[in-house]
């Protein structure tokens, strides 16, 4: 799964729905992470409008929490600003964090592991870059 | 306000109106459908548009039609289309600009019996001259294209029952390869029960589908509605989820891929080295399953999620704005209808404390989670439930479901659900059974 993802999943489980630890996720430190770096200039030209487009979307400080659990701790502690309007003028500085979240959030995948609820304590796993978040009859 | 005429494709006579209505309120454009003029078995629409913008707009992601094109004269006989010509032609001819581009004649004929030869076809174009066009021809690319519609009545009349003179403004998507591009025997990830793409990207006009928005499968299946949604724009965001896992992976029985690829005959030359190309995809993408299509296609940035989820239990975050739900759910006939639980108590008490490999069963890796059946009605009451929950306003929810069930009962139909409106009731025949689709907003 993209590492976008976890920004949109919490756990399952109706009871956890009213709990803030539900989301994000607490992703397993030994998570196997694959990256598939884009190199090719113009579809990164390409891709910073449909950035900016799905930033707005992003919940940051879930986004800062699920990258320190697997380890990066890089990122500026608050969501870049920019519009489709700011595109026709980027300067390089923006050009490279675009092209670093593209990387980060679209290029990254989290190919096997697993994730836990820190409300309820389940553990989702994660195959094949798929993730099972299917409940046990006890938990439905 | 100038005419525009709308071409429309001579198949899915159903859900013509509804598509060009839902684009309309997509592209905010006001158009009074109900007060137009529409013959089912008539293949042209005449409307009426501020201008060839708004035109081009309504019509360019239209599935159902073929084109649209500025009206300027109509009449039984080419004397008459002489005699009628419009204000709008004659200001266009006069515009210097205009008369820069080049151009040529076309000319489409249906119901009739015999096709135009060539030289008949040249013989029409030349009449035109009285017209006094001053633009160049240009075969090959011509930026002007006018063109001529004949319609016959019936197939054995001689002459037309009416002649319309026009300019193309703007091609569908239809005309321009999408249904090619997708078609089934084309993708490398299919399976028995993927829907076709004609419809589902109809699917996707009808719940109109967006740039920079999310739009959620819950029974995606083979993600053939998710390739329509991320295909009919470039920009949609694409959520799907499925009970079946494998269904999404690409190793389940029921799903085949790029088999039949290698057993189609008549290859076209373009396609001999199609299934080498896929291999390779599979190989230095390392992907299968839905991620392959998407690779294959070349969107693979635009699937955001695929999850193995049970959307009564769902996982998406409840402030995640989804503005298009269209789903084509398990009718209970060729697949049956589940949902997540047990209604054995004692799988139920087993549940939290069987254990395998020294381990608690339910969070090995392995686990298969129990599922339960439940009936079709119950099934869409939770999914009219999930979309009032989930839709923000003007949202739209669009799934099908046949119209009799497996008992022969009809299906259920809620004309209002909370604040789901049903705006559409579209049926597909097929000769044993039909199916429709169901388009609700929430207001």
């Amino acid at each position: 799964m993209k590492l976008l993802t976890t920004n949109f999943i919490k756990c399952s489980v109706k009871a956890c729905d009213a709990s803030v630890s539900s989301f994000p996720l607490k992703y397993d430190n030994q998570c196997e992470i694959e990256l598939n770096y884009e190199e090719d200039e113009s579809i990164i030209e390409k891709s910073y409008q449909f950035l900016v487009g799905i930033l707005d979307k992003i919940d940051w400080n879930a986004l800062l929490k699920v990258c320190a659990d697997l380890g990066n701790n890089d990122l500026p502690p608050n969501k870049p600003v920019l519009t489709q309007d700011s595109l026709l003028s980027l300067n390089d500085n923006e050009k490279l964090i675009l092209k670093q979240l593209f990387n980060l959030l679209i290029n990254t995948e989290i190919v096997n592991g697993s994730m836990k609820c820190d409300s309820c304590g389940h553990v989702y796993m994660i195959k094949n870059g798929i993730p099972n978040l299917l409940l046990p009859p006890h938990l439905s | 306000m100038p005419k525009y005429l709308i071409q429309l494709s001579q198949c899915h006579f159903d859900f013509r109106i509804p598509e060009l209505e839902s684009l309309a309120e997509l592209y905010n454009i006001s158009v009074d459908f109900k007060s137009i003029q529409y013959d089912v078995h008539y293949p042209y629409l005449i409307i009426d548009l501020p201008d060839a913008k708004t035109a081009a707009l309504l019509i360019q992601r239209s599935i159902l039609t073929t084109g649209i094109y500025e009206l300027y004269s109509e009449g039984k006989t080419y004397d008459e289309i002489f005699m009628n010509i419009n204000n709008d032609f004659s200001t266009l001819i006069k515009d210097e600009e205009f008369n820069k581009k080049t151009m040529k004649f076309q000319l489409h004929t249906s119901n009739k019996r015999s096709k135009y030869t060539m030289p008949e076809m040249v013989d029409i174009f030349n009449e035109f001259a009285v017209l006094n066009i001053k633009n160049k021809i240009n075969l090959k690319s011509p930026q002007v294209i006018f063109q001529i519609f004949e319609h016959y009545k019936d197939v054995a009349d001689e002459t037309p029952s009416v002649i319309y003179f026009t300019r193309l403004v703007q091609l569908s998507l239809r005309s321009t390869g999408i249904l090619d591009k997708l078609r089934l025997n084309k993708r490398p990830y299919i399976g028995t029960t993927t829907f076709e793409p004609e419809l589902s990207l109809v699917t996707c006009n009808l719940s109109l589908v967006k740039p920079f928005r999310f739009v959620y499968d819950p029974f995606c299946g083979t993600g053939g509605f998710l390739t329509a949604a991320a295909t009919i724009d470039e920009n949609t965001l694409v959520l799907g989820s499925d009970m079946d896992g494998r269904m999404l992976r690409g190793n389940s029985t029921k799903g085949s891929t790029s088999q039949h690829l290698n057993n189609r005959k008549n290859k076209t030359p373009n396609e001999v080295g199609l299934e080498e190309h896929i291999q390779n995809l599979k190989i230095s993408k390392n992907v299968q399953g839905i991620a392959l299509n998407f690779e294959y296609y070349k969107q693979s940035h635009q699937l955001v999620s695929l999850l193995t989820m049970d959307f009564t239990h769902n996982a998406l975050r409840s402030n995640l704005p989804i503005d298009s739900i269209m789903c084509d759910p398990p009718y209970g006939i060729r697949e049956g209808i589940k949902v997540l639980g047990s209604d054995n108590p004692d799988t139920l008490n087993n549940s939290r404390h069987s254990m395998k490999d020294g381990k608690l069963a339910y969070l090995h890796e392995d686990y298969i989670a129990s599922k339960k059946q439940y009936s079709l009605d119950e099934l869409i009451i939770d999914i009219l439930k999930f979309a009032q929950a989930r839709l923000p306003k003007n949202g739209r929810l669009a799934f099908w479901v046949p119209t009799k069930d497996k008992r022969g009962m009809d299906t259920l139909v809620l004309s209002e659900y909370d604040d789901l409106k049903l705006l559409y009731n579209c049926t597909q025949d097929f000769n044993q059974w039909s199916r429709r689709v169901l388009v609700y907003k929430k207001i």
